[in-house]
């Protein structure tokens, strides 16, 4: 199995950049443009949705009514990042092992499909 | 015993052999038994030592695809009566007609002693079965009937113009062969023309290792070119790329399913907010880079890649970039580096007209020059903010398109020129290179990462000039 990306804290979109070293190291390097493209874009999305589903169980239905409301007011991000120093403990390190856990995941996926599609 | 019952029974024997052979030599072992008896049988079929060696290799080949059904009753070689397993053999032993050969070895397998069909042969087998005999024996099918060719089928053949008519003409001889043999396993004519097409392609890689026959490499052209038309009309299998993203959705909303709280939309935004609360620093550092990039660029960048992509245009620089940034001999501060020297010169709005070093504010250095060399080379933005291209003449006063080039240590070391039709009568696009005199030193393929290779393109220079004027 393939190390797992470094997330950068540099990049300007950390998790499109983080799916992006993720397939390369997947074996898809080389995948078509829009091909790639399509991909990379539905798997940010995925990343995204994985980190907040994970977030979700460390915090509290009061505090996710706060975000709603947070969401729906078009916060701004460093009202977003003070809920999220406040009401998540640990947000950093819960993002980034939600990260890695995708990231883990995606790698495994990526290596059986080429198995199964005999790409390798 | 009659001596018919007693070649039956040795030849049950032999069948009893091959299905419980393991592997290619004790297939080819036992087929090499079958053909000894079919010379002792059939005297017209009188063969010598290496003659019965061909045949029984070669139908082991065709053998080698897995399948539940045993070995022995797929072959007619092997289920018919003497007279169509002598055949079947010589078939095998001249190759002179792959199409037929494979026709009476595997359809008429599925067919009883009264005519009877028992069954559908696979697809793929089949497909297989026939792709292999035709890679096997199939140029000289095709050059026969590339020779037959006339006209607009030819003209089309020659420059991988036309519709798809004009490629089904080139390719009916072929078709008729595979529609013959399609209608035999209850495929329509259409999955044959497909199962020609996949065939021929394979003939391109053969075709290219070959000496002098460029044939099978246009109807190679053609099949790939008939074949995209099909995919458009065919929807296409999904890649596994496209698996994975689908499958990582799937298992997304599964566990929303299961412990999303949220609605809609709400849990990707909870995360993307997450991402943009606590790993923010690339968020505030971009704004404060818009305005001032090259302090903190100054600082990340190593020395020797400023030098190295100074002068390269933007875009040729952040693709190389992103190609350092997963390269796993470097460092790994050197990697988020190249990263984010990538993801900010991106940003920038003319990212491919200029050089890499406008692109961050940087300090410029010096120009340096050097040969053209054969190899990887980059498109230059010596001038900056303008992209160094020109405008000269070619052959009967066309206008071609020149701009500067650098080869991988950021050094000017020439110009490559568009030659405007070039796919209009090659089939590709293509760049004559030039050095830094004017004079033309080899090419560059437009359609692919740009790479001086040494001499003229087999398709040759259509519109471009020996030199250009400096």
């Amino acid at each position: 199995m393939e190390e797992l990306p470094f997330i950068s804290k540099l990049a300007h979109d950390p998790v499109r950049a983080y799916v992006e070293t993720l397939l390369a190291k997947a074996g898809f390097a080389h995948a078509g443009g829009v091909e790639r493209a399509e991909a990379v874009e539905t798997l940010t999305a995925e990343a995204e949705r994985r980190i907040g589903l994970e977030l979700m169980q460390a915090v509290d239905p009061h505090s996710l009514q706060a975000f709603r409301q947070l969401a729906a007011e078009d916060a701004t991000e460093e009202e977003l990042a003070a809920f999220f120093d406040v009401r998540v403990p640990d947000a950093e390190a819960r993002v980034r092992q939600a990260l890695e856990a995708f990231g883990r995941e995606c790698l495994e996926r990526a290596t059986a499909l080429r198995a199964e599609l005999h790409l390798s | 015993m009659k001596a018919s019952d007693l070649r039956r029974h040795l030849l049950d024997d032999e069948l009893e052999r091959l299905d419980l052979a393991s592997d290619r030599a004790e297939a080819v072992s036992a087929f090499r038994s079958i053909v000894d008896r079919l010379a002792e049988t059939e005297r017209r079929f009188a063969l010598d030592r290496s003659a019965r060696d061909k045949v029984a290799v070669r139908a082991a080949s065709l053998l080698q695809a897995s399948s539940p059904v045993p070995v022995s009753t797929r072959l007619a070689f092997l289920k018919g009566d003497w007279h169509g397993r002598a055949a079947a053999a010589s078939a095998l032993l001249h190759e002179g007609d792959a199409l037929r050969c494979v026709g009476s070895l595997s359809v008429r397998a599925w067919r009883d002693g009264h005519g009877e069909r028992r069954g559908l042969l696979d697809g793929a087998e089949a497909a297989r079965a026939l792709a292999t005999a035709f890679r096997e024996v199939g140029s000289p099918g095709v050059l026969k009937a590339q020779e037959e060719l006339r006209g607009s089928a030819a003209v089309a053949l020659r420059h991988e113009r036309g519709g798809s008519a004009v490629w089904e003409r080139a390719l009916r001889p072929l078709l008729r062969e595979f529609a013959w043999n399609a209608q035999g396993i209850g495929k329509d004519r259409r999955d044959a023309a497909l199962e020609a097409i996949k065939a021929s392609a394979v003939l391109t890689g053969q075709a290219r290792q070959g000496v002098r026959d460029d044939l099978p490499v246009l109807l190679g052209s053609a099949a790939r070119a008939s074949l995209s038309v099909r995919r458009s009309e065919v929807p296409a299998a999904p890649s596994a790329l496209n698996l994975l993203a689908e499958e990582m959705k799937a298992r997304n909303r599964l566990r929303s399913e299961i412990f999303g709280v949220l609605e809609g939309d709400e849990d990707r935004l909870f995360g993307a907010s997450a991402i943009g609360a606590v790993l923010s620093t690339a968020i505030v550092r971009r704004r404060s880079i818009r305005t001032s990039p090259a302090p903190l660029l100054g600082l990340i960048l190593p020395e020797a890649w400023v030098e190295r992509f100074a002068h390269l245009t933007a875009a040729d620089a952040a693709g190389e970039l992103e190609r350092l940034a997963v390269d796993p001999r470097l460092h790994r501060d050197a990697q988020v580096a190249a990263e984010f020297a990538s993801g900010v010169v991106k940003a920038h709005p003319a990212v491919v007209r200029v050089s890499f070093a406008e692109a961050l504010g940087l300090q410029p250095p010096p120009l340096r020059f050097d040969r053209l060399p054969i190899g990887r080379l980059f498109r230059a933005a010596p001038r900056g903010k303008r992209p160094a291209r020109m405008l000269c003449r070619g052959k009967n006063g066309r206008l071609i398109r020149c701009r500067a080039v650098a080869d991988t240590t950021g050094a000017m070391v020439g110009y490559v020129a568009f030659d405007p039709l070039s796919r209009e009568y090659g089939g590709r696009p293509l760049f004559a290179a030039y050095g830094l005199d004017g004079q033309r030193q080899g090419y560059a393929w437009a359609d692919e990462t740009l790479y001086r290779w040494a001499g003229v393109p087999e398709q040759g220079f259509v519109s471009v000039p020996e030199s250009i004027p400096l």
